[in-house]
């Protein structure tokens, strides 16, 4: 252990220094072989950079979380709005879910392979996406849009914070 | 405090009920009750949200289908059939009480259909049993003129949280008779959904932040997210922290009637450890600050705030290798999480090596401008003078 981890143990996270060390009976052992692939904010700069290149540099961002459901129902109306309006649609996944219960709600509800990387962005983070599920931005001109929308939303709704975003409201 | 573990994978989305030590929540295969002292678990009707009426005698569903608490407890499998629709169409249903007497409670229902929409229903009772309920007038729609997201009523029926997508923060509205709102206070934060205590004095919520975090020397430090909760007393304007995850995270805080507040926990994922429910207590809390400071809202010539906003910086330069990056709200967050021992052996310790530092990370702060040379011992009178409740 570290001379900075023992000083940080006195301030308050003795916690997370007993469960690493498996010293506890605070948690459970339990270990998940499997993880999710990850979206971090230089994927996020590529994909808000590659859209510019194509000529399309407008797109959608949803988190989605398998604890939410209306989450889960939303993202197919998000991924119809991408269509109609020809946007492209980053889906991604509650950091915090559990994982294989993001699998199974991903597969029973036929969502797509691509939502299941983990929003790992800071940038995006940072936004409060992760304060509610689901959570709908906008970028568009290489950047991101500056308000987010948490929570279900109709698809009138949507569609209308979408178009208000891209316009530059 | 009490910690109950939840014996399979709960949904974000739960409630307690107002007076019973038990939690209305979205598992495996549907809605549930669990015991938090017996850890019995019984099915609920419904696919999602069971929300207990202020007075727990129904559990509502989205419709709104409701359902006799009481009716569940003694054959929660023969309970499938709704004692009473209320007919409101729309998600995150949550129900008020406006008036209440021994042979009529009126209940407010509101919902977001495209936006918050409010519904009234009176109760009559005979002998205490609900015998019929009808809709007073149609579904209105509320707050027009707003863009809200997230509206959670009040249990006194006559305000509402909810978060303004135009401004970006969580606020709390007065609902007029004439269906329009009045924000009454702005948080100046955005936040998890809010709770309302009964007596309407507190609000609960968890917000978000990230820590360069690292338990192994070798180790190359990651940004971790935790959530932690937090409880504004609206009287005082000040805020107290419940919780003080660095990586783990404490979701969605809702108030029972006695003041009691119940949040869902997750430990880290590393740690394999299992979802819990905790029961805090907030008039345990002894650390409160002005929610203006966490806002970063000090005043001109107000030390005092940049001076506890000094400490939740230090304590970042020194324990989370993100220190000169911190900015003056999660420090002010950082100070609500320092046991006063600890602070001030920090403050004695390690202010001079970083009071250069951290003064410049404060530099944009009212008040900030003579901090470099403040006392180690000055400082350390800032220190907290207790703490909020402890992660179980």
């Amino acid at each position: 252990m570290s001379a900075h981890a023992i000083r940080c143990l006195t301030l308050g996270s003795a916690i997370l220094l007993l469960a690493a060390a498996g010293i506890d009976g605070l948690f459970d052992a339990r270990a998940d072989e499997i993880s999710p692939a990850t979206f971090d904010d230089a994927d996020l700069t590529e994909a808000i950079s590659a859209g510019s290149a194509t000529g399309t540099p407008r797109g959608i961002v949803y988190v989605w979380s398998p604890h939410m459901p209306y989450s889960v129902h939303g993202l197919q109306d998000v991924l119809d709005l991408g269509q109609r309006l020809e946007l492209p649609v980053i889906a991604l996944l509650d950091p915090d879910a559990d994982w294989q219960l993001a699998a199974r709600v991903a597969e029973v509800a036929g969502l797509p392979g691509h939502a299941l990387r983990a929003m790992r962005s800071n940038r995006l983070f940072d936004l409060g996406v992760t304060l509610h599920y689901p959570t709908l931005l906008v970028f568009g001109a290489g950047r991101l849009g500056d308000a987010v929308l948490p929570g279900h939303a109709s698809p009138a709704v949507g569609e209308a914070f979408v178009r208000a975003q891209l316009m530059g409201r | 405090m009490k910690r109950v573990a939840i014996p399979d994978i709960p949904r974000w989305f739960f409630k307690p009920l107002p007076n019973r030590p038990w939690v209305a929540y979205l598992g495996e295969g549907g809605n549930k009750l669990l015991h938090l002292d017996s850890g019995l678990v019984l099915p609920v009707p419904g696919p999602r949200d069971p929300v207990p009426t202020p007075d727990g005698r129904f559990i509502s569903v989205p419709g709104i289908s409701l359902f006799a608490t009481a009716d569940l407890m003694v054959d929660a499998h023969r309970a499938t059939v709704p004692a009473l629709e209320a007919r409101l169409h729309g998600e995150y249903q949550s129900p008020g009480i406006l008036s209440e007497t021994p042979e009529r409670v009126v209940y407010r229902f509101i919902a977001d259909d495209s936006g918050p929409v409010v519904r009234d229903f009176a109760l009559t009772l005979h002998d205490d049993a609900p015998a019929r309920i009808e809709a007073l007038g149609v579904k209105r729609r509320l707050c027009r003129g707003m863009h809200l997201q997230l509206p959670m009523i009040a249990p006194g029926g006559r305000e509402l949280g909810a978060y303004d997508v135009d401004g970006g923060t969580t606020r709390i509205l007065r609902i007029n008779d004439d269906d329009t709102c009045e924000v009454l206070t702005d948080l100046g934060i955005a936040t998890g959904k809010l709770s309302f205590s009964f007596d309407g004095r507190y609000v609960a919520f968890h917000l978000a932040h990230r820590e360069k975090f690292s338990i192994k020397a070798s180790q190359v430090p990651a940004d971790r997210y935790a959530h932690n909760v937090f409880v504004v007393d609206r009287e005082t304007a000040r805020i107290a922290r419940v919780t003080h995850n660095t990586a783990s995270n404490a979701y969605y805080p809702a108030f029972r009637a006695d003041g009691t507040l119940v949040y869902l926990f997750k430990p880290y994922d590393e740690s394999g450890g299992r979802f819990n429910f905790v029961v805090a207590d907030p008039a345990q809390i002894s650390t409160w600050v002005p929610l203006a400071w966490v806002v970063g809202k000090c005043r001109s010539g107000d030390e005092s705030c940049a001076e506890t906003l000094a400490l939740g910086s230090l304590r970042a330069h020194v324990c989370s290798r993100n220190g000169p990056k911190t900015s003056p709200a999660t420090a002010a967050l950082y100070t609500l999480s320092l046991r006063p021992e600890s602070c001030r052996f920090l403050v004695r310790g390690h202010w001079r090596q970083h009071r250069e530092s951290v003064s410049a990370t404060l530099r944009f702060v009212p008040g900030s401008q003579g901090l470099a040379s403040v006392d180690p011992e000055a400082l350390a009178r800032r220190c907290p003078v207790g703490l909020g409740l402890s992660t179980p």
